[in-house]
């Protein structure tokens, strides 16, 4: 067992990372084609499906843009600097890195809940739930602070003494695992894995704009989370996916910055600095997955 | 719509936090199969040895316990020229060979380039895995110099089989000690001209 504390180097984990990502993107376009080949049998296939399909690449490609030019020496800097004051001294090898993964999942679930029910952060990420569809692609649909948010998050992990390539490669793990989950084609799986494992059901739930389904699971890896804090919803009726106030456009621009548009109509419409204030920072509204009219936050 | 109460909220939190510091105590206290623990008494750290001042390595090696477990003699080929100096590291922690860490070698010693074939030998303490690396410092300027990730000086380790990997202690392992005399060669390579 002892292969199991063997040391690993940063490097390598860094290797690993890139390697395990670049590869998932591009195994995620035999994904796809599967699904294309399921909505072809399904009658489903149309050219808005397409046109959103393409739209989810394209915001990818934005999204990168965007966060290598704001947010990339922002991350790399913010780990570093904070690796300095780092509490514990802790080891690469394969348990540290699965406690690491562990924890960067439990990060992860409330990084995900503030993106959720903070108005602000939900102008980023209502970009990933505005598809009307749910497939592999739509995982890869993104808003333009997606990358920044995080970083917040994970800052933490870094303080209590985890490498910061760890923390990296820790949080690159439950995207790609949760990237996966994004598909109908499974309907659910053995109670014991659906108990503890997030999976493409429970993920489909959040991506519900059903008013039963609003902001649920939002698990990474682990649907114990969600169970435990009190925001757990099982699949029980059809999901209707996407927005409560659908956007209607497979525009690019339009998918990628309606969020910031409709935050933007909030608060300036908003009556007085402290209304602008509370407009930027309460949940989105009565409801989360559109955005609040001013009447519903005062 | 599912929402949780402000309490439970707030547990949740709580909760958070408690498992985080929870893990990372946890991770803390898996050290590595082949690295000693954190906690080691920083006075059995060796201080960084000097390039310049070979005798303080040669001072502090008598001093010490006697010598008993034989000799290492390390022969070295291809240098190609006399100018300046070889530097040979002895490693036996496999961390501090990997990361090249010279505040953790056991042995080391600065030896006068000559072109082609030389040899050193060590007095080992101890019997045990140990590897090797060295350069030819040709500008004895105490440094192994680089161009960006190209080395400019010649190299080599122990079990060294293409000049193109990253060395490891995996690979430049050997045991030594166990006998009066043990032989390593190593060739030194060098992949920019000068």
């Amino acid at each position: 067992m002892e292969f199991l504390s063997q040391h690993i180097d940063q490097h390598v984990i860094e290797y690993w990372e890139t390697l395990i990502n670049d590869w998932f993107f591009v195994f995620a376009f035999g994904l796809l084609a599967i699904e294309f080949g399921r909505y072809a049998v399904l009658k489903r296939l149309n050219w808005q499906l397409v046109g959103d399909t393409i739209t989810n690449y394209i915001t990818l490609a934005f999204f990168i843009a965007t966060s290598y030019v704001l947010f990339g020496a922002l991350y790399v800097g913010t780990y570093f600097y904070a690796a300095q004051f780092s509490f514990f001294e802790i080891d690469i090898n394969l348990l540290t890195i699965a406690i690491a993964i562990i924890l960067a999942d439990l990060v992860y679930y409330w990084e995900h809940r503030f993106m959720h029910r903070v108005n602000l952060a939900w102008a980023t990420h209502t970009v990933h739930h505005s598809s009307p569809h749910f497939n592999i692609s739509v995982a890869y649909r993104f808003g333009p602070l997606d990358g920044f948010f995080p970083i917040f998050f994970h800052v933490p992990l870094v303080l209590l003494g985890f490498d910061p390539f760890l923390v990296f490669f820790a949080e690159i793990m439950v995207q790609i695992y949760q990237t996966a989950l994004h598909t109908e084609f499974f309907k659910k799986f053995p109670r014991p894995v659906e108990a503890v494992l997030n999976t493409p059901s429970h993920h489909r739930v959040h991506h519900g704009s059903n008013e039963k389904y609003l902001d649920a699971n939002y698990a990474g890896i682990f649907i114990i989370w969600d169970r435990l804090f009190g925001t757990f919803v099982e699949e029980d009726e059809p999901v209707v996916y996407g927005l409560v106030k659908p956007i209607n456009t497979n525009n690019p621009f339009m998918v990628f910055l309606h969020g910031f548009w409709r935050l933007w109509e909030d608060v300036s419409t908003a009556p007085g600095i402290k209304a602008k204030i509370t407009s930027l920072i309460a949940s989105p509204g009565g409801f989360s997955k559109t955005s609040p009219s001013p009447k519903q936050i005062s | 719509m599912i929402a949780p109460t402000r309490a439970r909220t707030l547990a949740a939190l709580t909760f958070t936090l408690a498992f985080m510091a929870g893990g990372a105590l946890l991770a803390s206290t898996i050290r590595p199969a082949n690295q000693p623990p954190a906690t080691r008494p920083s006075a059995t750290v060796k201080p960084p040895p000097s390039f310049s001042d070979e005798k303080t390595m040669e001072n502090e090696e008598t001093a010490g316990e006697p010598a008993t477990s034989g000799h290492l003699t390390v022969t070295i080929d291809g240098v190609r020229s006399n100018k300046g100096k070889i530097i040979i590291a002895i490693f036996d922690d496999a961390t501090a060979f990997d990361t090249q860490d010279y505040t953790q070698i056991v042995d080391y010693a600065e030896i006068k380039a000559v072109t082609g074939r030389t040899s050193h030998d060590f007095q080992l303490r101890k019997a045990g895995l140990l590897a090797i690396s060295l350069y030819h410092d040709e500008n004895s300027n105490g440094s192994f110099d680089l161009s960006g990730e190209v080395p400019d000086e010649g190299y080599g380790t122990s079990g060294m089989e293409s000049p193109y990997e990253t060395p490891t202690f995996q690979n430049a392992q050997f045991s030594a000690g166990n006998k009066a005399e043990t032989h390593i060669n190593i060739e030194m390579h060098y992949l920019n001209g000068l």
